[in-house]
């Protein structure tokens, strides 16, 4: 084989090489995007807590109803009524199971995909809730559809107060602060955008 | 073969010389047939490939649980903030200082003093100072851990908010009989409340279940970095054995 022959084979077999571990880094790229289950050891135990409670929010709620003549609620403000302050607590947590995250091929760097926050239904704390004024002729009736009201009314309350920005800070510095603990010193935390209108 | 010997080792003759060895050395050769150069070049391009398969699975010996906690900047893990939206009836006392209905305060019902419904947001950021763990704080047994830890406190001094969805306010006053011209002055008794949330926001952390999250997160991320070695069990009692704990109220 000719001089120049045998410089074709090499300059070849070192295309190929490279071609080969451009094709395995490639594949590698693409394996890089893990649920929490696919994970390390850390993360895999921490996909099995399912729901991580990520915030609570106290709310207090004024429900001010009036009764008519026949004891029925009435929209009008004259009459006998109940003035109700229902204090109310609120969860927000983070569904584990569809967090994602992603190493591009640096070691010491992770993006965590984290979905929608989710909020709980409000729960109302009788011992902290009170009326300011009650003058209802059915006074146990008034208070319990008043505190009723109170606890459908608390998640929009909630959302209304901020509960989904207060529960993504706390979810960023959590995620931040895990995946360090497990050694990556850059971490980006992303959030899936809500569906508007959606609070729950 | 001779040839290889008298030539190759007294380095009169070429070395490569493909023509005088037989067959299976001729594969090394740069002059090789086609065959074993498609061969060579196909090898060249799965060796990257092929590079790590078939390596046997590793099973790490189990970590020291006290270098593992040593090690991870786990501080921030277990600290939260919290936001209250108090509406409260509020009273003075007879010592000049607030009474709280949201605080378990006792109202005086029927007096004639001044009564306040107000409105304020109370910011109190608690959680366990994980960052003073020490290793008496950690008990090895076998495969079982068991962590003792304080009970979850105040991290920083409530901040009253006054801004926003926030901003307090008086909604409604109760025993104020006089006309409005000549209304009680309501201020010093906001000021008052104000003070109360202060000081009682850290009993609210147990109120209103603000520890039960902080301790459910510790045993979580505690759990998470040492249960694939342990079963994990974190504990958590009112006197505290860390240093720095003393200060931070």
């Amino acid at each position: 084989m000719s001089r120049f022959g045998c410089l074709g084979v090499l300059v070849v077999t070192a295309l190929l090489a490279a071609a080969g571990f451009g094709l395995r880094a490639l594949l590698t790229r693409e394996s890089t995007t893990h649920t929490l289950q696919h994970s390390t050891l850390e993360l895999r135990e921490l996909a099995k807590v399912r729901r991580l409670h990520i915030y609570r929010m106290v709310l207090s709620d004024r429900v001010v109803q009036h009764y008519d003549a026949s004891g029925l609620p009435t929209a009008s403000a004259s009459g006998r009524g109940i003035d109700f302050i229902g204090v109310c607590t609120v969860d927000a947590y983070v569904p584990l199971e569809s967090v994602r995250f992603v190493h591009h091929g640096d070691p010491r760097m992770a993006e965590v995909y984290i979905p929608e926050i989710r909020v709980q239904e409000g729960n109302l704390d009788e011992s902290a809730s009170f009326t300011w004024r009650n003058d209802a002729t059915d006074l146990l009736n008034a208070v319990t559809l008043a505190a009723d009201t109170a606890s459908k009314r608390a998640v929009a309350l909630a959302v209304e107060r901020g509960i989904l920005d207060e529960a993504r800070a706390s979810a960023r510095t959590f995620f931040e602060s895990f995946f360090r603990a497990m050694g990556y010193s850059e971490v980006r935390v992303f959030f899936a955008v809500p569906p508007s209108g959606s609070g729950s | 073969m001779q040839h290889l010997a008298s030539g190759g080792i007294h380095g009169k003759q070429p070395i490569l010389r493909a023509a005088a060895f037989p067959m299976p050395l001729r594969i090394a050769t740069l002059n090789s047939s086609a065959l074993s150069r498609a061969a060579f070049l196909l090898m060249a391009l799965a060796f990257p490939l092929l590079q790590g398969c078939g390596k046997p699975a590793e099973t790490p010996a189990p970590r020291d649980p006290r270098a593992v906690l040593r090690s991870v900047p786990i501080a921030r893990l277990a600290v939260c903030d919290f936001t209250l939206d108090v509406i409260t009836q509020a009273a003075e006392d007879q010592k000049g200082g607030a009474v709280l209905q949201i605080s378990g305060g006792r109202i005086p019902e029927g007096g004639d003093g001044l009564q306040i419904l107000y409105r304020g947001g109370v910011r109190v950021t608690c959680g366990v100072r994980l960052e003073a763990l020490k290793d008496e704080n950690i008990r090895v047994e076998g495969r079982n851990v068991t962590v003792t830890l304080p009970n979850p406190d105040l991290i920083d001094r409530p901040k009253v908010l006054n801004e926003g969805p926030y901003r307090s306010a008086v909604l409604d006053t109760k025993n104020d009989t006089s006309w409005w011209l000549f209304r009680k002055d309501t201020s010093g008794l906001e000021h008052l409340v104000r003070e109360a949330y202060q000081r009682e926001a850290g009993a609210w952390i147990t109120r209103f279940g603000f520890d039960e999250v902080i301790k459910e997160r510790v045993r979580e991320v505690l759990r998470c970095l040492l249960g694939g070695d342990y079963t994990v069990e974190v504990n958590f009692s009112a006197k505290s054995s860390m240093p720095g704990d003393r200060d931070a109220k």
